[in-house]
């Protein structure tokens, strides 16, 4: 196992490499100046040329773009993603601040997802053409074609404007600091539930109409009639027999998720007002902040090559027909 | 089976620990919506709500109206640390007199030496902040008395740098780590509210400054809100007191009594560039009848602007634009604008709706950024109305200003920069007047205020003449606050939030 997670790894880095040199060449050919920030007239302080060009100068935005290119693999290979363009503070601290708080939602949004759609799957599978299986295939269905943005967006007139149960927006309350340990408990709950809430319940949707399949597929197995033969309860057929093989797909679904845990998820982080990394990522790519954008676009290739490599590692656990070797086992 | 439950339960439960009655019901405390949420008071942000904690040296519509007029128009006196100030006869030496009764929130009187430091600070290139006006030195003549010299004859010497700091806090510091200052996240200003607390990403907690110049502030406790989510929902969930919006969301709160609304035009106006260097946009009659065919009027009613929204056309000072002295606009008159096309050869011969001239249709684009598509779709309708037809291409902010500059475009809502880069030499989209030109460099470096005042009048008759651009609305800030709220007309200026210690929370609401 290590020799081949050592070879994959070996085998990321040229990838990685790849992704992030045309991700730096792509960003700079875009239109667009991260000096535009200082031409504004709507803002108080515009620039004059000079001043332009020296704040250019020390962000090495007048060297030649290879040479730049150059510094940025050197300063990264020494984890240093350089100083934000936007916020003048350096980014390694920018992604310290904003990845705990996207971990918060991700994390949890993906535990509703699995709980909630595996759950689903296997209910709609297990009573396929009953009124609930129904009820789960159209409803998934209907959640899962319903932009996230537009649920969000009812979710906070009903639970927030109409009702006053739930905040609108943020990650805790003014008053968070003078709360007691179980009111800043409940406090964080109540601003994760909606965002959380909304990212889950989109991916269980997808999640349990594939379940559902995958079990229909597997309950078809001859060695599921076979345990049925030998009496075993029909919970122990479904639980230890059919759905631990239907998970194994699905395994590598949630390994691929792994750059979406910090990834953050742009559009609900924006309307929750969430601090976290697609937030950040989405003002870099307004404004144009090249290193920012560099470092969540390096993050998210690495964690993508990460999340592939974990989940062939995972399949190859959960299913022990496949060999680390790459051959199937008879 | 049970995960539905569990779901139900996760939504409920926390809810039900305690509605969220949102901060905005506290009858003590005043809570204004502010979008960004990272470093609202640091040095970066440009458009930060500097003024609830700093003073300004002197507010731009004072060094405009003057003392007497200010206190007349306004009713209160001007902010800022400066009590006086006069200029060489030559414009290179500017004397400011400073108020002595200023202090900085932690008691320490405000004096030249906070200026001389803070301008030192701005111009350190350790600091690498670039900013401020071209100063060459600045001299301290006694505790509150300060000499600028500047490196060309100018205007007022301190645009771009107009908050000070404090000397005996800052002066020990390293100036290369100016950035990351723990200073900017706990400031200690001398304006109308103090710094109280920080929670990043969610708000920030100031106080009244007993020891204001300009009078206790009218609430006692302020929070900024710091968050991106819509300002309608924030303002509707009664979280917050005061929220910028746009113009469109407030025609949804226009007539609803919960709430109160405010426009704040300045002095920077929105306007519609025609490529001159193409046809149509040559002919000067052309440009003339594209005016007169676009209602501008009904384009503010339209875009959810109030009523008397200042309009002209043509350059104008922008101090003229503050005493309400603009000129007159060219008149909607959709009849004449038809009459000068069809005089300049420009005629819809088979009646498909489109004006023709030597096979050439009137048909152009216009680039605009997403913000302004409604605004664009409205010129549309007003001007297909004469016969020409009008593409409307969205794209963001920084395309359209490429595009301007490179002067890839037909007609364009671009951000321009200053006046002189945009009407005078080399302008992008090829106005070439030369008088223009040297009066735009004579106005830069005018000293008498009647001078600047003769040359900004023959600007604006010469550009009102030629029509090179479209003069479409001045930049305005919308206000919104929930009807508790008071004083909400001497709420000013958007970003850095002038006036806000003016709003008080109304007695017969609590």
């Amino acid at each position: 196992v290590i020799g081949y997670a050592a070879r994959r790894v070996l085998q990321a880095i040229p990838l990685l490499l790849g992704i992030v040199t045309v991700t730096f060449f792509l960003v700079r050919m875009a239109p667009g100046d991260p000096m535009d920030l200082y031409l504004d007239s709507d803002r108080r302080r515009t620039l004059d040329p000079e001043a332009i060009e020296l704040i250019r100068q020390k962000h090495g935005l007048d060297q030649p773009i290879h040479v730049q290119y150059a510094k940025w693999v050197a300063n990264v290979a020494r984890g240093d993603f350089g100083e934000s363009f936007r916020h003048r503070r350096p980014v390694n601290r920018l992604l310290a601040e904003a990845i705990p708080f996207t971990l918060q939602l991700t994390v949890l949004a993906l535990l509703l997802d699995a709980l909630v759609g595996i759950s689903l799957g296997i209910v709609a599978a297990v009573r396929q053409y009953s009124l609930l299986d129904r009820v789960v295939t159209v409803g998934s269905l209907v959640v899962y074609a319903m932009p996230g943005f537009w649920l969000a967006l009812m979710l906070v007139l009903l639970f927030s404007v109409h009702l006053g149960w739930l905040p609108t927006s943020q990650t805790r309350s003014f008053d968070y600091e003078f709360l007691s340990l179980s009111g800043k408990l409940v406090d964080r709950l109540r601003h994760l539930v909606l965002p959380v809430f909304v990212l889950g319940v989109a991916s269980a949707a997808g999640t349990a109409r594939y379940m559902r399949n995958r079990l229909l597929e597997v309950l078809s197995e001859e060695y599921v009639v076979a345990a049925r033969a030998r009496g075993f309860p029909e919970r122990t057929v479904i639980l230890r027999h059919a759905v631990r093989n239907a998970l194994i797909p699905i395994i590598t679904i949630y390994g691929l998720s792994l750059p979406f845990l910090l990834g953050g998820a742009t559009i609900i982080e924006t309307i929750f007002a969430w601090p976290g990394m697609g937030r950040l990522t989405v003002e870099a790519v307004g404004g144009r902040d090249y290193p920012v954008i560099m470092a969540t676009t390096t993050i998210a290739a690495a964690l993508t090559v990460l999340g592939n490599l974990l989940a062939d590692l995972a399949y190859a656990w959960a299913d022990p027909r496949v060999s680390y070797g790459g051959k199937r086992r008879a | 089976v049970a995960s539905p439950r569990i779901l139900l339960t996760a939504i409920v439960l926390p809810a039900a620990a305690g509605c969220d009655r949102g901060p905005g019901s506290d009858p003590d405390t005043l809570v204004l919506l502010y979008e960004s949420d990272e470093w609202v008071l640091g040095p970066s942000n440009d458009d930060s709500p500097k003024f609830l904690v700093f003073l300004p040296l002197a507010d731009s519509n004072w060094r405009c109206w003057g003392r007497e007029r200010w206190e007349a128009e306004r009713g209160w006196p001007p902010p800022g640390v400066a009590r006086s100030w006069e200029r060489s006869g030559d414009g290179r030496v500017w004397t400011v007199r400073l108020r002595e009764d200023v202090r900085w929130h932690d008691g320490v009187p405000v004096t030249a030496q906070d200026v001389a430091f803070s301008l030192e600070l701005w111009k350190d290139p350790d600091v690498g902040w670039y900013a401020g006006a071209p100063v060459a030195s600045v001299e301290v003549l006694d505790g509150h008395t300060v000499r600028f010299t500047l490196e060309r004859p100018g205007d007022w010497p301190l645009q771009g740098w107009e908050v000070f700091l404090p000397r005996h806090l800052l002066e020990a510091l390293p100036r290369d780590e100016f950035f990351t200052w723990d200073f900017w996240r706990q400031p200690v200003g001398n304006g109308p509210f103090r710094y109280v607390r920080h929670v990043p990403g969610v708000m920030i907690e100031f106080e009244a400054n007993p020891d204001y110049v300009g009078g206790r502030p009218g609430v006692d406790r302020l929070v900024l809100r710091l968050s991106s989510a819509l300002p309608l929902t924030e303002l509707l969930s009664g979280r917050v007191d005061v929220a910028p919006i746009s113009p469109l969301d407030a025609l949804k709160l226009a007539g609803d009594p919960r709430f109160r609304l405010r426009f704040s035009a300045s002095s920077t106006a929105v306007w519609l560039f025609w490529n001159l260097r193409r046809p149509p946009f040559d002919d000067p009659a052309v440009r003339r009848a594209l005016t007169h065919a676009v209602d501008r009027r009904a384009l503010h009613g339209a875009l959810g602007y109030p009523e008397g929204l200042p309009l002209t056309d043509g350059i104008y000072d922008w101090c003229a634009f503050y005493r309400e002295e603009l000129a007159e606009p060219v008149p909607y008159d959709p009849v004449e604008a038809v009459r000068l096309l069809e005089v300049a050869g420009w005629a819809d011969a088979d009646g498909g709706g489109v004006r023709v001239r030597d096979g050439r249709p009137l048909r152009f684009e216009l680039v605009l950024e997403d913000r302004y598509l409604p605004a664009g779709v409205v010129l549309q309708d007003q001007l297909r109305r004469i016969g020409a037809a009008v593409t409307l291409t969205s794209v963001e902010q920084s395309i359209v200003n490429r595009r301007f500059l490179a002067g890839d475009f037909d007609a364009a809502i671009p951000r321009r920069s200053g006046l002189m880069e945009t009407f005078g030499e080399g302008s992008p989209f090829g106005y070439e007047n030369p008088r223009v030109a040297e009066l735009l460099r004579a106005r830069r470096t005018a000293v008498e205020d009647a001078e600047r005042e003769a040359i900004g009048r023959e600007l604006g008759e010469i550009t009102r003449a030629e029509l090179p651009a479209l003069f479409l609305f001045p930049r305005t800030t919308t206000w919104a606050a929930r009807s508790r709220v008071g004083g909400l007309e001497r709420l000013y200026e958007s970003g850095n939030m002038m006036g806000v210690e003016h709003l008080r929370l109304e007695p017969e609401s609590r």
